[in-house]
């Protein structure tokens, strides 16, 4: 009786070492089944290899499905959807509330309001942006909207200049941003103002005036946002997208390609809203990042505070030794 | 009671939103240079039986005790 | 219709990356482009076991899915394909494939991407056969030749079996009906427990002790 108990305890103990240690040692058996081979192809982790390259250990890499179901599903639908929405509210906007006109007689009177070199970062900055919003639009919607038009082989070669002029154009844009957050960051600060801009929506709807310094809030939504936090996401994950050589693996492009199509989109819907504003929603708008100068009334309706800061600046040169000369004031 | 009626309604509506759970292989829309088929070429003439065979017959010689009768 | 398939048999594979060789010299894929690599699994330790990968030939293909321009094509033997005339380089099959199947020969000082190469299953692409242009583009073609893919041809186990996806598992089942037991039959482990059954030794010891 107590030989078997004393064989019972020695069999529970072994059987409890087993269970306890993997069968890690080379003094082990292998598992009698391929359970751990198949779960090590299918775990993404990297294996032995002799061929020598990135994630080449890898044998099966499951994230690329979800990054597909991602693109080709929510990414291109809902995109697509909101594009189209923003397009027709912008749409209606414009037949409904029409153009901002002015409410006073132009005086004549110019003022400068952005310099020359504040215009050419502006425009690089408009020109690259146009670039790559449309070859990217072409990357992702183009094969289900221009494809069928034009053919395959013209549709290819159009394909092929897009993708180099935004691999190229890419950084032109990343660089204009960090220039223009520097250039115009001193007047996008929160002012107290604002407060009054936002509750009253900038009298956008009710056509009320609301004073404002050199940029009203909706500017600086579109600075801050837009600009800086949107603009730096979509220019970081486009790097990582861009330059494939330093060695990064496929999960980090693949959510950084997702990242890059969705604040994208985010971006032109919102450059929309911008475009719309500087060119036909506002009188005199465009004029100002055109040429530079804002008729005196322009500076009043809109930007009131400024166009007073401005007046009292120039009436202390004036009163002062410095004769006014024909040069626009430099505004930094 | 009404309201019962709607909601039953609506939840019942809500099923032909479901979307497709089957994967479907779908083709690609290639439609670019044409690509001949495997046995239309010099070497067979367009003899597809033929082909057919000389594939299957390589196909099964991968089999080494179907080669040295097992 | 055949539908050509890949199979690479674990249990005989022994890496000796004679067919990521044969896949070079088949096809003179450029320098840095390796269509077929071979994975060895728990490296050094009890159990390792080697499997050759390349592109799979998918029925639902995740690349052809992702094109932007749409250069890809099944064969109506079911070999994936492309045409390299239209392949933009933009890098998404290669982000959506799970096998890592896609290359690219690296292109100037930024690693612009060429275009996509990858294996054709030794069927060319859409160029006339045996062309000059087919070669110098997508490699050879064996498969107008009626032969298969190089690779699976001169695999020395014949670990690698390459195919008509119904025949290819034919094969494969005859050889896991006659392999004996444990590890090398298919199901035993699991319909057996972990230990499998032990050969008389085994036993014969347990009863002595």
């Amino acid at each position: 009786m107590k030989r078997i108990l004393f064989l019972a305890a020695l069999f529970a103990s072994a059987n409890a070492i087993a269970a306890e240690a993997p069968p890690a040692s080379a003094q082990d058996q292998p598992p009698h089944n391929n359970v751990k081979l198949w779960q090590d192809v299918r775990s993404g982790q990297p294996q032995f290899t002799t061929v020598r390259g990135v994630e080449t250990g890898v044998l099966i890499q499951s994230r690329g499905e979800t990054w597909r179901e991602l693109r080709n599903g929510p990414v291109t639908l809902y995109g697509g959807i909101l594009l189209c929405v923003v397009l027709a509210a912008i749409a209606i906007f414009y037949k409904l509330r029409g153009a901002v006109k002015l409410k006073a007689p132009l005086t004549g009177r110019k003022m400068a309001r952005f310099s020359y070199f504040e215009r050419s970062v502006h425009w690089s900055m408009a020109g690259s942006f146009v670039i790559l919003a449309l070859s990217g639009l072409n990357m992702l919607f183009g094969k289900h909207l221009l494809l069928p038009l034009v053919g395959h082989e013209v549709f290819s070669w159009l394909a092929v200049l897009c993708k180099n002029l935004h691999n190229f154009v890419g950084p032109l844009f990343l660089f204009s941003i960090v220039v223009a957050f520097f250039l115009f960051v001193k007047d996008n600060i929160w002012r107290a103002s604002d407060l009054h801009w936002i509750r009253t929506a900038g009298g956008l709807l009710s056509g009320s005036h609301v004073p404002a310094w050199r940029f009203n809030f909706g500017e600086k939504f579109w600075f801050w946002i837009g600009l800086v936090f949107v603009g730096l996401t979509i220019s970081i994950s486009g790097f990582v997208l861009d330059f494939a050589n330093f060695a990064q693996g496929r999960s980090i492009m693949q959510t950084a390609n997702i990242i890059h199509a969705v604040f994208a989109l985010m971006f032109i819907c919102m450059s929309l809203g911008h475009i719309y504003i500087g060119t036909i929603g506002m009188e005199g708008a465009l004029d100002a990042m055109r040429t530079g100068y804002v008729d005196e009334t322009w500076a009043r309706e809109h930007h009131e505070l400024w166009f007073e800061e401005q007046q009292r600046k120039t009436a202390a040169r004036e009163s002062g030794t410095a004769p006014a000369s024909g040069e626009p004031a430099a505004q930094s | 009671m009404r309201l019962i009626l709607v909601a039953t309604i609506v939840l019942a509506l809500a099923g032909c939103g479901d979307r497709e759970k089957v994967v479907v292989y779908k083709q690609g829309d290639y439609q670019g240079k044409a690509d001949a088929a495997p046995w239309n070429n010099a070497t067979y003439n367009g003899d597809k039986a033929k082909w057919e065979s000389d594939i299957r017959a390589r196909n099964r010689m991968q089999d080494e005790t179907r080669r040295i009768g097992s | 219709m055949a539908r050509m398939k890949f199979l690479c048999d674990s249990e005989r594979c022994i890496s000796c990356n004679g067919c990521v060789t044969a896949c070079k010299n088949e096809n003179e894929v450029p320098w840095g482009i390796n269509r077929r690599r071979v994975v060895t699994l728990s490296d050094g330790v009890p159990g390792e076991k080697s499997i050759s990968v390349a592109c799979m030939h998918c029925s639902d293909a995740p690349c052809m899915a992702v094109c932007p321009v749409d250069c890809f094509y099944h064969t109506d033997e079911g070999v994936v394909l492309h045409d390299k005339d239209m392949c933009i380089g933009c890098g998404y099959c290669f982000y959506a494939c799970p096998f890592g199947a896609p290359q690219y020969p690296q292109m100037g000082t930024f690693g612009v991407r060429g275009k996509m190469d990858k294996c054709t299953f030794c069927a060319g692409g859409p160029e006339p056969d045996h062309s000059e242009e087919e070669f110098k583009k997508y490699g050879g073609n064996r498969l107008a030749d009626g032969k298969l893919p190089l690779c699976a041809e001169m695999c020395s186990t014949k670990a690698l079996l390459a195919g008509d996806g119904d025949i290819v598992a034919e094969i494969f089942r005859g050889r896991a009906l006659n392999r004996g037991k444990g590890a090398d039959l298919w199901g035993w482990g699991t319909a057996y427990g972990k230990e499998g059954v032990k050969p008389k030794s085994d036993k014969a010891k347990e009863g002595t002790s």
